[in-house]
């Protein structure tokens, strides 16, 4: 029979504590990668609100599709009077709202919207000043050429990079998915202007004969997720691809993003949207999401209140109904983290706030506040 | 007369199979002549293989479309015929109007669900026409193969 010592007793015994000890090291560090969200109802009764913008003293922008522009401040929402016109129909209507990055000094709001009609219509984009609660001082600043005939796939996001420029995200309009690879038209693409609107001179086509000159990028869907991350020096999108094929990018200046040449994503008809999932010339995806999740909105989370997060992609879903969070590794896509999917809402937008917090907004017309 | 439903049904059988492979194949050489138009190389074989994964794939839910469609149409042609005109044997070229205007009604009102065009291979006026052509054949192949309803009093005269 073999003995045991007083000695090897001990080192068995440490040895399981150790280990029990590492066990519940590891079970706390997944916790805390996993923070717990307090949800608070900030308003509701928004009438299919799209996106948001926070004011330097706390009130809150928010855009609805139906073509109003709302003051939400202490629970209270105020109509601000003035906004133009749009076109409300399928997914078309008043879209992004961005702040100037000097907008304390400046005041200028920005708007993209549908604008035109059934048999005409594109996406605009505007800017203006409120002054006395209505938008002043307003500039049209480009309009989507060509026009179309269907009332969807307007993509309408707005993301200012760091020299004052402006990017923004143009849909294919569904039934002209080829213009998003064809250079003389703006469906499809991702443009640069500058704050006035007008054309930059170092934008990636602009010396190219038959080309617009606005191009940024080509071979998008309906890119509704687009932010320039200060800390990478990196420009992030993500978009709706048709049954399957959702995707992030890392936008590049003159690269060709291959809708609809290569997808993993399938026609709602069931048919192919084509042969090929690669193709000379064309970018993979960073994060291919089939089956479909629909992304609704994307920020990149740089805040005090959840250092879990930090320099992580947090994306709005329509379809999962959630916050999606992909974990990066620099540029590297990690681990993906569904949250919020237990308030079972159609997740229109997020937007971190000041305090580092978050805000979503849902289809059902709720702005919420998301805190630890 | 269950030899003659038989045949009808093999009939009804054989146009919609027919509607549906022509207007499955024109949907998707339309989608790879877009493809090609933007100087994408298909090669004859992804070609094949493209034609094939499409039939697999609209069989579903296009496919059911059309049949019930024909399904609709030739009833409905049958009976207007008999009871308005007293002729329960339409020409061959009436079944395949039928079928062409089956194929039209089913695009159309596909159309204002979402206001785009669920079937890519029927954007341009080229595509819908042809789509609109696979009903045609369609229905010229049932009116051509359905067995004739004998007319009362036939075997009198």
């Amino acid at each position: 029979m073999r003995q045991v010592t007083f000695l090897q007793a001990v080192s068995q015994q440490s040895l399981i504590c150790i280990m029990v000890l590492l066990f519940l090291i590891q079970v706390q560090t997944i916790r805390a990668d996993q923070p717990e969200l307090k949800v608070t109802e900030v308003v509701r009764g928004l009438d299919s609100p799209w996106s948001l913008a926070e004011l330097p003293d706390g009130q809150i922008l928010v855009t609805e599709r139906s073509g109003a522009l709302k003051r939400v401040h202490n629970g209270q929402v105020q109509n601000i009077e003035g906004v133009p016109a749009v076109y409300f129909a399928g997914q078309g209507g008043l879209l992004d709202i961005k702040l100037h990055p000097q907008y304390p000094e400046n005041g200028w709001v920005y708007l993209s919207y549908a604008y035109g009609n059934r048999s005409e219509n594109a996406l605009r984009v505007m800017r203006g000043k409120i002054k006395n609660n209505t938008l002043v001082e307003q500039q049209i600043l480009f309009t989507a050429a060509p026009f179309k005939d269907t009332p969807v796939h307007y993509a309408g996001r707005i993301a200012f990079m760091p020299d004052n420029t402006f990017l923004l995200s143009i849909g294919d309009g569904f039934d002209y998915r080829e213009s998003a690879q064809k250079k003389d038209s703006l469906l499809g693409k991702i443009i640069r202007l500058n704050d006035d609107g007008s054309i930059p001179s170092d934008n990636p086509y602009i010396a190219d004969s038959g080309t617009r000159g606005e191009l940024f990028s080509i071979g998008h869907r309906n890119p509704q997720g687009l932010i320039y991350d200060k800390k990478r020096d990196l420009v992030f999108s993500n978009e709706h691809g048709p049954a399957g094929g959702d995707e992030i990018n890392i936008i590049k200046p003159g690269k060709n993003y291959g809708w609809p040449v290569i997808t993993y994503g399938r026609d709602y008809s069931g048919a192919s949207i084509t042969p090929f999932t690669e193709y000379p010339g064309m970018e993979q995806p960073l994060v291919d999401w089939t089956p479909s999740i629909a992304p609704s909105s994307m920020v990149i989370y740089y805040g005090d209140m959840f250092p879990e997060f930090d320099g992580d992609l947090l994306s709005t879903t329509l379809k999962t109904r959630e916050v999606r969070w992909v974990q990066m590794q620099g540029r590297k896509p990690g681990k993906q983290t569904s949250l919020l999917n237990n308030l079972d809402e159609r997740l229109r937008h997020i937007e971190i706030a000041k305090d580092g917090s978050l805000y979503l907004l849902t289809d059902s017309g709720k702005l919420l506040n998301i805190s630890r | 007369m269950r030899r003659r439903k038989t045949k009808a049904v093999l009939a009804f059988i054989a146009a919609a199979v027919t509607t549906f492979l022509l207007a499955s194949i024109n949907h998707t050489l339309f989608v790879l002549h877009e493809l090609a138009e933007l100087g994408i190389a298909i090669s004859t074989s992804i070609r094949m293989q493209a034609i094939s994964g499409d039939m697999a794939g609209l069989l579903p839910g296009y496919g059911a479309v059309i049949s019930l469609g024909l399904l609709l149409a030739f009833t409905f042609l049958k009976f207007i015929s008999k009871k308005l005109v007293n002729q329960p044997n339409p020409q061959w070229y009436w079944w395949g109007l039928a079928g062409g205007f089956t194929l039209f009604s089913a695009l159309m009102l596909m159309q204002p669900l979402l206001n785009i065009t669920l079937i890519a291979g029927a954007r341009s006026d080229f595509g819908f026409a042809m789509q609109c052509l696979s009903g045609v054949c369609g229905g010229v192949i049932y009116g051509m193969l359905r067995p004739q309803t004998p007319i009362a009093g036939e075997k009198e005269l």
